[in-house]
């Protein structure tokens, strides 16, 4: 990185921590913390119901599944919508109603106190454990591709987003995420239009789009119904409304940005501007992926995407792999510039497709040689390198000075989930434990000190807990499966809340508590069982088994 | 204010906006699909 790069990065970065600073106004209440002061426009609410949900790694990982896979996960977020409908018709009207701080209280006001400690419990502990994640993902990314130190960024970006999280409260996250999310989404336009001007001038968009679908990257919607393939548009709207409805309606982390707003207009504004706009956005990032797919078809790409791990194989075993790989992209880049001008002109010879899929085979085939090569250095070795994809065109092609704001880019989406996160463990320790549980009288004084307390702790937790990190290789299924093990039965358990009236206290407690014990059990068992699963699973257990344990109370009752 | 006098709800035709909003995506990216694969 040069020395303007190096400018605009910490100016950026320090300058939206400046705002969020001095955006601080003093919180009287522990509800003026928590909820924000409930004065924020639905502009502010969308984007950081938006930022919340786009960490770091969403920038890192989506570029690079569109390059390896194409469109086909945009079909993950189907069902997004049609949750956010049901979250804004059902969801907000009762959490306005009841004047709930965080989305467990409604828990204690529906059923009772036990029911409630357990849905906070539960969101402590996975949302715990997710926000040591969320910071060390792409601090290792960033930290291999720039040569920089792995436990001074995971400690520097903890340290800024404790100081302005303690500080400010639930106002100022929100505040942050706005301009945040608007640097993110000014960079990553940048970087789109810098892949397009990066393809061959004998290659238009068109052209690109042509070569694209030729490698299978374009296929966005698949009504197949073959349970092997992993997104097709069933998955998404029913796996991805189930999932949406979990992760927005019962998260803290997200039901504390839309109750910051200032009624539940604004609220719902907020969430439908989601409800219209993530789609296009994820589809816009995916896209991002696949042109540069195409670019690396004309630009000879590394051999492995992650450059730290290159050096890790000696170069005696390297030099013929990769001379190779040069070997065969040469030869295919001929061809596909032939396929190209073929197309042009009506059809492209069938023998130069042929040539160009047998030369596409041996470019994978020396990728694989490389990769076995790698494990052979180093057993413990990622062989994964797509999440290293975009960064690795950010540093190579991009002007000095766009270079620091894509990384500050990285930076944003990663602060601006875990402020989330951090904000909502403090919210539901404060509401739902220490002042329910330990210290009913204080002060609203004592309380707002009480909750920048709890932020501080749970941000030390989370640096803690990703300096000490080494299971890299799986870590973005780690925070899937993390979430899958839990949201089920407590998605069961604000199920319950809002459509079985007749469902009391009790009863719910034992079905999310049974609930969550057996999808424990599951995947601590030998039994091979997707992790998607669980949520289904949880949620339909917690549900089932309160409705027989009502029932049983009913029958006993004199 | 009298019940007659009240605005009309304005969510349910937004959500329906929203809702025909998701299916003309779908349908824009099936042909999407369908033109270049």
């Amino acid at each position: 990185m040069s020395s303007l790069d190096w400018i605009v990065l910490l100016s950026t970065v320090l300058g939206v921590v400046g705002y969020g600073l001095w955006t601080a106004h003093r919180a009287h209440s522990a509800s003026d913390y928590i909820r924000g002061g409930s004065d924020l426009k639905w502009g502010t609410i969308g984007l950081s119901v938006m930022a919340t949900q786009a960490s770091a790694i969403t920038f890192l990982s989506t570029p690079g599944q569109g390059y390896e896979q194409g469109l086909a996960f945009v079909q993950n977020y189907l069902g997004l919508p049609i949750a956010l409908i049901i979250i804004s018709a059902v969801f907000i009207p009762i959490y306005y109603r009841l004047k709930i701080v965080t989305a467990y209280e409604f828990l204690g006001q529906r059923f009772d106190q036990k029911t409630r400690l357990l849905g906070a419990g539960l969101f402590l502990l996975q949302r715990g454990l997710a926000a040591g994640i969320t910071i060390y993902a792409p601090a290792i990314i960033v930290s291999s591709i720039l040569a920089w130190p792995l436990g001074p960024t995971i400690g520097l970006t903890g340290f800024l987003v404790i100081l302005y999280t303690v500080t400010g409260g639930t106002r100022t996250v929100s505040l942050t995420q706005k301009y945040q999310m608007l640097i993110i989404l000014a960079g990553m336009t940048i970087a789109f239009g810098y892949v397009v001007a990066g393809l061959p001038e004998s290659v238009s968009f068109q052209d690109a789009l042509y070569l694209a679908g030729m490698h299978d990257r374009l296929e966005a919607i698949s009504f197949s119904i073959d349970p092997g393939e992993r997104y097709t548009i069933w998955t998404g709207l029913i796996g991805g409304t189930f999932l949406a409805l979990s992760y927005f309606g019962t998260d803290q982390s997200q039901v504390q940005r839309y109750l910051a707003g200032s009624s539940p207009t604004s609220s719902r504004m907020g969430l439908m501007f989601n409800a219209v706009l993530k789609i296009p956005m994820q589809f816009a990032i995916l896209l991002l992926g696949v042109l540069l797919f195409v670019f690396y078809l004309f630009q000879p790409p590394p051999i492995f995407f992650n450059q730290a791990a290159i050096t890790q194989v000696s170069p005696e075993i390297r030099a013929p792999i990769e001379a190779r790989f040069s070997e065969a992209f040469e030869a295919r880049t001929a061809a596909l510039k032939a396929a190209v001008a073929g197309r042009v002109e009506g059809k492209p010879d069938a023998e130069v497709l042929d040539e160009i899929s047998r030369l596409g085979e041996e470019i994978a085939a020396q990728r694989d040689a490389f990769k076995a090569a790698l494990l052979q250095a180093n057993p413990a070795a990622d062989t994964q390198d797509s999440d290293y994809i975009f960064l690795t065109f950010v540093l190579g092609n991009l002007p000095s000075g766009l270079i620091g704001l894509l990384i500050a880019v990285i930076f944003f989406a990663a602060m601006s989930s875990t402020a989330s996160e951090l904000n909502a463990l403090a919210s539901t320790t404060m509401i739902d434990g220490y002042r329910t549980l330990v210290h009913q009288n204080g002060s609203e004084r004592h309380y707002v000190w009480a909750a920048r307390f709890f932020t501080l702790c749970w941000g030390l937790i989370a640096i803690g807990f990703a300096m000490t990190l080494t299971l890299f290789e799986n870590l973005i299924e780690a925070v899937n499966i993390i979430g899958s093990l839990f949201y089920g039965a407590i998605l069961g358990l604000f199920l319950i809340a809002f459509f079985l009236k007749r469902i009391q206290g009790t009863a719910a407690f034992v079905g999310g508590m049974c609930a969550e014990i057996i999808v424990l059990g599951l995947y601590f068992s030998p039994l091979e069982i997707g992790y998607l699963w669980f949520n289904l699973v949880g949620c339909a257990l917690a549900v089932l088994i309160a409705l027989i344990v009502q029932t049983t109370l009913n029958l006993n009752r004199p | 204010m009298s019940k007659d006098q009240q605005p009309p709800n304005p969510w349910p035709k937004i959500y329906g906006a929203v809702l025909i909003w998701l299916i003309i995506l779908i349908v824009l990216m099936r042909v999407f699909t369908e033109v270049y694969s």
